[in-house]
């Protein structure tokens, strides 16, 4: 599964449990209240266990973590550590 | 909530365990625990006012209200607690319907035709907002308020157990959403009691395991004591107080706008760390705390079901704090921004510990705060303060936001035992200031904020130091003149039957100083005196200064190794000219190379005066060495102007006129520049008292017995000294203490020993701020403190306390005492280093520059200034200043010794420990006493009763019997289950019994910790004798060893009753009729019988009866292994005599040895490397590390000693399986996995000696103590000697204080001679009692085994009152060994006896010898 797939999967079941919203990649999921900070963390814990990506917590901002796009791009650029 | 918690010593235990079999959730169970320690207490309160302007029809909000309450499973849940447990459900039938009724009725109280509608409903607010809810029946409270005819308040009360803040506002959502459209029937909500219930589940969630570890690492981690303001609660309360600070746009924007620079997740969490570091900022610096947590309730609903349910979700996380010295706000920000990423990625259902939110005493609460419009209705909320709250919250802020335009509100909700009504009010100051310095500049350091109130700053700074005093620009020389010409022939100078008059003195003085003028003294020239007490010193000393010169004034009784190594320093000096060495014939010269000058009185005959050299106010007037934190001493150079500031002061503060002092201490401290001076500017008399020996300063004894001066400066250490004097002096009217900390029960001790109208006075001051810098007058029913004050500044002087940054701290903080002013000394005299980290700049000191003494103080009462002692390694002993490091410097010097470490040690916590003669049990074990052999009491009982105790044990042959039995009764597959650890002994008995020819099954407990050479050899043994083995386990094995260690500090009980409990179970599963363990015969005695031969039981009957029913006892008692474990079947009292426990090693008698050349030969048993004192088990020496560190003993002491007395093992094997080797590290990683955090001992600096610990080639005593006495003064010798393998350090790289042995004053001595005779076993045991020891041998100097002069007063005075005799105190110090000290004695009462008739001699022969 691409990681775009996984965090949408992920946040179809285990924030919204399939109640019928729908959410696209480029969506704002901080601003439109989606995600909260905290859930934004339980987020990056499932994402370092079921991508092997360490995700130091200075790369969890505003920018990285915006959109399902935005947090797969920053999980696939090379610079992040497997 | 009638069910007070019982406060035992085991209440965490007994709450981790109701906690587990409650319903409630952790954050529930939580509040419950806290409302039932306040029962009458709102705490839990969590009251709305809901503001409703516009038109309301009360019957539609009504109905709106009962159709929530019908669809909220919080509002209808109820607490009851049965057999102490609090259990949670839904209210079903009558009292569902009573509570949906309730709200269909909601009261509406009108208060419109009232004089003043508003304030009636806010006391009627207040009043309800602190109603207590009752948990059983509703826990909400609600009423509608009329105020106006467009103006209302629905009024929600809610018991924080159903309820938080979102879920609040959901109701009032909900309520509004339905009063908008009463048609429309209200959604579902998801119920509280399925998230009860998941919560619960996930607690146990492996998967949150990590999280969980988080948790433990952050609650296990060291953290600072939270004191505000320096007040420490008598008692806890939950007595709170709101106080509310608005902010205004300009703050609010900028805090917005640095909130917003974070570039977190979202605005709220970068404004939540803005807010996170302010007041982290605030906390560490109104209370010390640089390490703290502070408690942040998270909202803990994550996902959308979690949003919709109702009630308390919240849970309180602790967000770790952590503030460096040199930190920034903005380095502050960072760390807490990261350390709030970690907080939220570990929170969670389920995820915490049961104490992560138990712990934190500061909490900080954000809530988004709406304002909406519903149905023409404009609804406000306002959240009330019910005027308690948490008792272990001392400091709550919440901060509301309300949209992002409005301004902040913050409320700081003061817990009132904490924070009393000023401090409340300064604290807002306090923070204000933080506020603004915050957003005006983050790069500035946190401890560099200047906190102080302009009402502090006039009390503290300004009014505090008021000092200036006018005095004549002058010298010492100038004041002494006046006397000279004014009496010359007064007596100046009076040693013995020696005088010399003012004139003499002087001219005396004058001729030196020519003679010393013709080598080279002048102003830039150092002079060293070394002279011992007596008019040469005095005339020295002004003869030095009338060359312009300043002297340094050295003991010449100090070791002659120090003596040179201070010259040698100050020949590195800028001073232009170091000596002459001015000293007298008899006196030995000095390792340097200075030229020495013998000073011999004679007449001086004609003087030429002309040699009037006028000093200059800037000029050096002595350097006094003083010990030095770096290892070697240090010389602090101090003027003629601080010299003279001191003088003129200490002449109107003590004297009206001439005044007479003892000079009785060294002149080479400064302390006994107040003995010199004063006397020479008053026309006053110096009354000499010479040293006597080298044994402390025993002169006081003569300066009191004398009486013959008006006047003596001396040291808290003197006062402990007279207090232990006979008589009273007359004439002494003064007593000047300096030197340390006194306290108001010594000085008390000692006023029935002088006049009634004795002044005495507590003088503060390190030498770097000449003699005395502050001044305090006792007053006896006044000074009422445990330690004297030390006052106000003197003269000219100014007394600042700062942090570590140089910023003054408020009042009741605490801070570093700094001086600033005329006595300043101008530095050291080559450690430039040292004068510039002691010596600084301050803004606030007009002089601009301060001496940092290392002191602690705070403010209290208002201005009074608080000493408290110091924070380092320096101490005083015996009034003289010690660095343990310039100790640890000497040591190190000596050739065979690699490594060392000197500490400060509180002897009444760490006992000599002796080992038994015979056993080897420790003397600090609590059960044994030991006798003047050494021997301990157990040993000595069992002596007497060894045969009973003996014919306890069977024989082999009873055992082959025994094996009969038990094949005969065999109903299942298997004879018996062996308890099977893989150790040596209970290897050694299973290939015994199958030797007997029995079919055991092998029962091994998996501890979790049993080492895979353990397992391998378990492996191997039952292959190799075709057992059937079986493993037991729980998942629960952590939480067993936590309890075990809390209760026993031992891992061994929780596991060896896990171990009983599951192979119970077993035999009862597989039909199964005995079990047979591998108990040493020491462990059985322990286990089984100690208690038992202790009340003298030795009926064998009687024995097995009482072994069964302790064996009830242990099996029913309510701990953790009876809440985790199936321990059912122990309910059954036919179980005790249904299995047959049997003890192996009951019958088998056979030596360590034996054992283990048997399975070296006999079984593929090989010894596990990796276990420590153990043979199988990898925990065990934690739990042996935490019983040493927390009951001071080994656990293993008192079984081993069992087995040295029952002859399975040797004294030396005993004490050689005791000696263990401890990894530390290792230990606190598994104390850490278990969840035990450690308790730490806590210590008093009350009778503290040098320890010295070192890392070489052995080294005696005496030849150690020889080689440091050449280097240091009497008082800084270690009073014990230890070598060690290597010096232990903690984590951090710190010595590990606790990871160093006991001192062992005896059992270092290998020369230890008993008293031989009656008479010396009574001095003996006054010794003993006097310094501490268990033992003192008669040829043992006082003074090398911890003696000093004031036990030697205390020891001379006890003999005396013993033997009533007047035993000479010079006889003791000339020999002071109880050989030598019973052989005076026996003088001097034979003496006695000659004196008086026959008859009187008879009796009283009788008398001392029955005593």
């Amino acid at each position: 599964m691409t990681n775009q797939l996984l965090i949408l999967d992920y946040i179809r079941t285990e924030i919204l449990h399939d109640a019928g919203c729908s959410i696209g990649v480029d969506d704002e999921l901080l601003l439109d209240g989606v995600l909260d900070s905290l859930a934004v963390m339980r987020l990056v814990a499932f994402l370092e266990a079921n991508t092997g990506t360490a995700i130091p917590p200075e790369d969890v901002t505003l920018e990285n973590f915006r959109s399902i796009g935005a947090i797969a791009a920053y999980l696939d650029q090379p610079s992040a550590s497997p | 909530m009638t069910h007070p918690v019982q406060q035992t010593p085991a209440s965490d235990i007994w709450i981790d365990a109701t906690e587990q079999q409650s319903n409630l959730t952790r954050s529930q169970f939580l509040f419950w625990l806290g409302q039932t320690r306040y029962p009458d207490s709102p705490l839990y309160n969590i009251p709305f006012a809901f503001h409703l302007t516009g038109k309301l029809d009360v019957d539609r909000f009504q109905r709106a209200f009962a159709a929530e309450v019908s669809s909220n499973d919080a509002l209808q849940t109820v607490v009851k607690v049965s057999n102490n447990i609090p259990m949670q459900h839904v209210a079903e039938g009558q009292v569902l319907a009573k509570l949906i009724g309730g709200a269909r009725n909601l009261p509406f109280i009108d208060f419109r035709d009232d004089d003043d509608p508003a304030t009636s409903a806010r006391q009627w607010l207040l009043l309800h907002a602190r109603r207590i809810l009752r948990l059983d029946e509703r826990m909400f409270d609600s009423a509608m308020l009329a105020i106006g005819e467009e103006e209302f308040i629905w009024f929600l009360n809610q018991h924080h157990l159903i309820t938080d803040a979102l879920s609040s506002l959901k109701i009032l959502d909900r309520v509004m959403q339905a009063y908008a459209d009463p048609q429309q029937a209200l959604a579902e909500q998801p119920s509280f009691a399925d998230y009860a219930l998941k919560e619960r589940r996930d607690r146990v969630d492996a998967q949150l395991e990590p999280a969980r570890r988080h948790w433990r690492n952050q609650t296990m981690a060291e953290s600072d004591e939270l004191v505000f303001y320096g007040i420490r609660p008598s008692h806890t309360s939950p007595t709170s107080e709101l106080v509310e600070l608005k902010l205004d746009a300009t703050e609010s924007n900028a805090l917005n706008r640095i909130a917003e620079s974070t570039g977190m997740l979202s605005k709220d969490l970068g404004l939540f760390c803005v807010y996170a570091a302010l007041l982290a900022s605030f906390v560490a610096r109104v209370t010390n705390a640089r390490k703290f947590v502070i408690g942040v309730p998270l909202h803990n609903r994550m996902d959308l079901a979690s949003k919709e349910t109702p009630g308390l979700l919240v849970e309180v996380l602790p967000l770790a704090i952590d503030i460096n010295d040199g930190d920034t706000f903005q380095s502050l920000l960072q760390r807490i921004k990261a350390n709030s990423v970690q907080m939220l990625r570990h929170a969670g259902s389920g995820s915490t510990t049961p104490d992560a939110g138990r712990k934190c005493h500061v909490v900080l609460n954000f809530f988004n705060t709406p304002f909406k419009t519903v149905d023409g209705l404009k609804v406000s909320t306002e959240w009330m303060h019910p005027g308690a709250s948490d008792a272990e919250h001392k400091l709550r802020l919440h901060v509301h936001k309300y949209d992002h335009e409005a301004p902040f509100k913050l409320q700081f909700e003061f817990n009132c035992g904490a924070f009393d009504d000023a401090k409340r009010k300064l604290a807002l100051q306090h923070f204000g200031k933080i506020l603004s310095a915050f957003s005006s500049q983050l790069d500035q350091p946190v401890l560099q904020v200047n906190l102080l109130t302009a009402d502090e700053r006039d009390r503290f700074i300004n009014r505090f130091n008021d000092t200036d005093t006018p005095y004549p620009t002058t010298s010492v020389l100038e004041l002494f003149d006046q006397q000279v010409k004014m009496a010359p022939d007064r007596v100046a100078v009076n040693e013995g039957n020696r005088t010399c008059s003012y004139g003499e003195l002087d001219a005396q003085a004058t001729a030196l100083a020519i003679d010393l003028a013709r080598r080279g003294a002048a102003a830039g020239a150092l002079i060293p005196i070394s002279l011992g007490r007596g008019t040469e010193a005095v005339v020295a000393m002004l003869a030095v200064l009338k060359t312009g010169a300043a002297y340094l004034p050295l003991n010449p009784f100090e070791p002659p190794l120090r003596l040179s190594a201070i010259l040698s320093d100050a020949l590195n000096s800028t001073f232009r000219q170091i000596g002459p060495l001015v000293t007298m014939a008899n006196l030995p010269t000095p390792d340097v190379r200075i030229d020495r000058l013998d000073i011999q009185l004679a007449d001086p005959g004609e003087v030429d005066s002309a040699l009037a050299v006028q000093r200059r106010s800037h000029d050096a007037a002595y350097v006094i060495y003083t010990s030095g934190s770096t290892g070697t001493p240090k010389g602090v150079v101090v003027e003629d102007s601080s010299l003279a500031n001191y003088l003129l002061w200490a002449r109107d503060q003590y004297t009206h006129g001439p005044v007479d002092f003892a000079f009785h201490s060294s002149p080479a401290v400064d302390l006994t520049i107040t003995s010199l001076y004063l006397p020479l500017i008053t026309g006053g008399r110096i009354e000499v008292f010479h040293e006597e020996g080298d044994q402390g300063e025993i002169p006081i004894v003569n300066v009191f017995k004398a009486d013959n001066v008006d006047a003596v400066k001396l040291t808290p250490a003197h006062l402990n000294i007279l207090q232990s004097l006979p008589g009273k002096a007359r004439r002494i009217r003064t007593l000047i203490l300096g030197g340390e900390d006194l306290k108001s029960s010594n000085v008390r001790g000692v006023l029935d020993k002088f006049p009634a109208d004795v002044r005495i006075f507590n003088e503060y001051g390190p030498t770097e701020a000449t003699v005395g810098c502050m001044i305090h007058k006792f007053e006896a029913t006044r000074d009422q403190w445990i330690s004297v004050p030390i006052g106000m500044p003197i003269a000219n002087s100014r007394i600042y306390l700062m942090n570590e940054a140089g910023q003054p701290v408020p009042e009741g903080v605490v801070g570093e005492i700094c001086v600033g002013g005329a006595g300043v000394a101008r530095g050291y005299l080559t450690q430039a280093d040292e004068t510039a980290a002691r010596f600084v700049q301050n803004a606030l000191e007009p002089d601009g520059r301060l001496y940092r003494t290392g002191d602690l103080g705070r403010w209290s009462h208002g201005a009074r200034l608080e000493y408290l002692g110091r924070d380092d390694g320096q101490a005083k002993i015996r009034g003289v200043r010690v660095e343990t490091a310039e100790v640890q410097a000497a040591l190190q010097d000596h050739p065979g010794v690699s490594d060392c470490v000197v500490i400060l040690d509180d002897p009444a916590k760490r006992q000599n420990v002796q080992y038994c003669a015979s056993c080897g049990i420790p003397s600090n074990h609590p059960d044994v006493q030991f006798d003047s052999r050494g021997v301990c009491s157990l040993c000595i009982a069992y002596d007497q009763f060894k045969k009973q105790a003996q014919s306890y044990f069977k024989t082999p042959s009873e055992f082959e019997a025994l094996a009969k039995k038990i094949r005969s009764d065999r109903q299942g597959e298997y004879d018996c289950i062996a308890l099977f650890s893989g150790g040596k002994d209970s290897t050694y008995m299973v290939y015994k019994l199958v030797q007997f020819g029995l079919r055991p099954l092998a029962f091994t407990l998996d501890n979790g910790h049993i080492s895979d050479g353990a397992k391998a050899n378990i492996e191997r043994a039952v292959k190799h004798l075709g057992v059937d083995h079986t493993f037991g386990s729980t998942p629960h094995m952590s939480e067993i060893f936590a309890d075990s260690l809390s209760r026993y500090s031992n891992v061994c009980n929780g596991c060896f009753k896990t171990i009983y409990t599951l192979s119970v179970n077993l035999a009862r599963q597989k039909n199964i009729g005995y079990i047979i363990t591998g108990l040493s015969r020491g462990q059985i005695f322990e286990t089984r019988l100690h208690d038992l031969f202790r009340h003298r039981i030795f009926d064998s009957a009687t024995i097995e009866q009482q072994i069964i029913n302790a064996r009830k006892i242990y099996h029913r008692m309510e701990d953790t292994v009876a809440k985790v474990l199936d321990v059912a079947i122990f309910a059954n009292d036919d179980l005790y005599t249904d299995i047959g426990f049997v003890d192996f090693y009951r019958y088998w008698d056979v030596p360590l040895e034996e054992v283990y050349t048997f399975l070296r030969e006999r079984a593929p048993w090989v010894r596990p490397k990796d276990t420590g004192r153990s043979t199988n088990c990898l925990i065990n020496d934690a739990g042996i590390f935490v019983h040493k560190q927390e009951r001071g003993y080994h656990n293993y002491a008192l079984p081993y000693s069992w087995d040295v007395r029952l002859g399975h093992k040797t004294r030396e094997e005993a004490l050689d399986e005791l000696n263990d080797d401890i990894d530390v590290d290792r230990v606190r990683d598994i104390l850490r996995d278990v969840g035990y955090a450690e308790r730490k001992a806590a210590g008093s600096d009350d009778n503290r000696v040098l320890r010295a610990y070192y890392v070489g080639d052995p080294i005696s005593d005496a030849q150690m103590k020889a080689f440091l006495s050449e280097r240091l003064p009497s008082e800084m010798i270690p009073s014990s000697l230890i070598r060690i393998q290597e010096i232990p350090l903690t984590p951090s790289g710190k010595v590990d204080r606790l990871g160093l042995p006991a001192a062992d004053l005896n059992a270092s001595r290998e020369d230890y001679t008993a008293p031989r005779t009656e008479l010396e076993e009574r001095l003996a045991d006054i010794w003993q009692r006097i310094l501490g020891h268990e033992r003192v041998g008669v040829f043992d100097n006082f003074f090398d085994i911890g003696g000093h002069s004031l036990p030697a007063i205390q020891v001379i005075s006890r003999i005396s009152e013993a033997f009533d005799i007047d035993l000479p105190i010079r006889s003791f110090f000339n020999a002071p060994t109880i050989a030598n000290i019973a052989e005076t004695v026996e003088n001097m009462l034979i003496e006695q006896i000659e004196q008086l008739s026959d008859v009187e001699a008879e009796r009283q022969l009788t008398d001392i010898q029955y005593d």
